[in-house]
């Protein structure tokens, strides 16, 4: 995406909104986007599941990532996105989630993710009885599987009220012009992709017609699953990353995924609080312009 | 097709080295003190096919029971809630637990080392049992895995499978190798899952049953019986 583009973007009014509460003195305000199908605006920041929550049985784990849900509200964080396929974790975060007394800020996202269209209701209201939720603000189809017969179910159950959202999902730039399509041809109201400094194919296409069609954008897999955050915490973080208010390399590879005027959300995973805290930062201070922008993708080429 | 091929393992294996490894943590507390009577059974195994000959049941029933306590509490039990495809895994070693107990009821094939210079494929069979048992445990411990954290014969299906393969390799008859199947593959799926989560060292475990296979097929060219 070139400067032209990214100034158009904004002027289409899908840009960052710095926002929520009026933040205390000495508080920065935290970084909010909006849902453009309703207006509603939700953290920047959000948290993805897979691997991380799915860890079965065991007591002292499940304990551990209570914590980190309550870190996570803690710190400002809103959705927490799952699906049937990442073993337990929806159980895990069910489990967690009770322990927190139902969080007021969360926004449940699962996925329905069966190859038979007629098997979903079921696997979704199992999906609701482990989250222990009333209803989910958002249920995607997962990696386009039987996304026909799985959107007819999730528009019904929009209509009845049962869900807020409609999404679709992929992964690693698989499916793209699939996902193009149903984004013309469906009125969904989220998208779900890979996204992040260094695979930037969705900003070809898919982003462009997000904001077009008005079609909020997850961002999953911002750390490469954490091989792009191995590598560049090798080199120092630049000094220039002072000016958008970055002190980690977290907070940079997030704010230039959040800073893209189509992006909603991101969803990094972690089971570290310390990292956790560190991925909530990026939703405060200044985010990156679109020459800032070009410089974090070249700097991080470099390295 | 296609879309699967884009696939990476890492992609399909949704768990952390983390929790595998607490896994067989819990799994080893929980099955408590079954790893004494399958030591036991190793050892007594070991013996029986010292030689001579020994009927098939008897090595072959044993290994039967021990792949279906592995079917059923390791993977039913426990894999399956962090892997659904666990319980097919399980079903797998079912499977051979039917098929070890059925070739134990036939006649014809017989365990025995009778004696090195009379039957030399059989010595690779032996070392990869001792492999399974001490090795591939102690192994693990000494890269830094928990002493409880340990994979055991006939509690965990990598030991199983390189110790029952070991047993075949001491067996004569054609029904050893169709025995082999389900272990050998089962050395592959392990070493597939293990690079999924980023550890490269599992791939030993296919390459050991594989270079003991090898060396028994070799030996078996100059065997005397």
């Amino acid at each position: 995406m070139n400067r032209r583009q990214f100034v158009s973007l904004l002027g289409m009014g899908v840009g960052t909104l710095i926002g929520g509460a009026a933040p205390a003195a000495g508080q920065q305000a935290m970084v909010l986007k909006s849902i453009p199908s309703s207006g509603e605006r939700i953290p920047a920041i959000g948290m993805g599941s897979s691997v991380t929550f799915n860890v079965g049985d065991d007591a002292s784990a499940r304990t551990q990532r209570a914590e980190l849900l309550r870190a996570f509200f803690r710190l400002g964080g809103g959705m927490l996105d799952s699906s049937p396929m990442y073993g337990s974790s929806e159980a895990v975060i069910g489990d967690g989630l009770g322990r927190l007394g139902r969080p007021p800020g969360l926004f449940a996202a699962t996925k329905v993710w069966t190859s038979a269209g007629e098997d979903g209701p079921a696997e979704i209201e199992a999906s609701r009885g482990l989250w222990g939720v009333e209803r989910f603000d958002l249920i995607q189809v997962h990696n386009l599987l039987a996304w026909e017969e799985h959107l007819e179910t999730l528009f019904e159950m929009k209509r009845q009220g049962a869900v807020r959202y409609v999404g679709i999902t992929t992964s690693h730039g698989r499916r793209h012009a699939e996902l193009e399509a149903i984004m013309r041809a469906w009125p969904i109201d989220f998208v779900q992709a890979t996204y992040n400094i260094r695979d930037r194919e969705v900003e070809q296409r898919i982003l462009p017609l997000a904001a077009e069609r008005g079609i909020a954008f997850i961002a999953n897999r911002p750390f490469r699953r954490g091989e792009l955050i191995d590598r560049v915490k090798r080199h120092p973080l630049p000094a220039w990353a002072q000016a958008i208010d970055c002190t980690d390399w977290a907070a940079f590879l997030l704010k230039f995924i959040v800073s893209h005027p189509a992006v909603t959300c991101a969803i990094p995973a972690t089971t570290r609080i310390d990292h956790l805290t560190e991925n909530m930062a990026a939703m405060h201070g200044r985010l990156p312009d679109a020459q800032t922008r070009q410089r974090m993708i070249d700097h991080v080429a470099d390295l | 097709m296609g879309v699967w091929a884009s696939y990476s393992l890492s992609d399909l294996v949704l768990f952390s080295p983390q929790a595998y490894v607490r896994l067989h943590e819990l799994h080893n507390a929980a099955i408590w003190p079954l790893q004494l009577p399958a030591l036991a059974i190793a050892v007594g195994l070991l013996l029986l096919t010292r030689g001579p000959w020994t009927a098939a049941w008897r090595v072959l029933m044993p290994l039967a029971a021990l792949w279906g306590v592995v079917a059923w509490w390791f993977f039913i039990g426990r894999y399956a809630q962090i892997n659904p495809v666990a319980v097919w895994f399980g079903a797998g070693f079912a499977l051979q637990a039917l098929l070890l107990m059925l070739a134990g009821l036939r006649r014809g094939t017989r365990f025995g080392l009778v004696g090195w210079r009379d039957a030399p494929a059989s010595l690779p069979g032996v070392v990869l049992v001792l492999y399974a048992v001490l090795l591939h445990p102690l192994g693990q411990i000494l890269s830094g895995r928990a002493w409880g954290a340990a994979e055991v014969f006939g509690v965990a299906p990598d030991p199983t499978a390189l110790a029952t393969l070991g047993f075949l390799l001491t067996a004569r008859g054609r029904v050893a190798w169709l025995l082999a199947v389900i272990p050998l593959l089962w050395c592959l799926l392990s070493a597939l899952t293990h690079v999924g989560m980023g550890l490269y060292t599992g791939v030993l475990t296919p390459a050991v049953a594989a270079l003991a296979v090898l060396w028994s097929a070799v030996a078996r060219r100059s065997e005397r019986i």
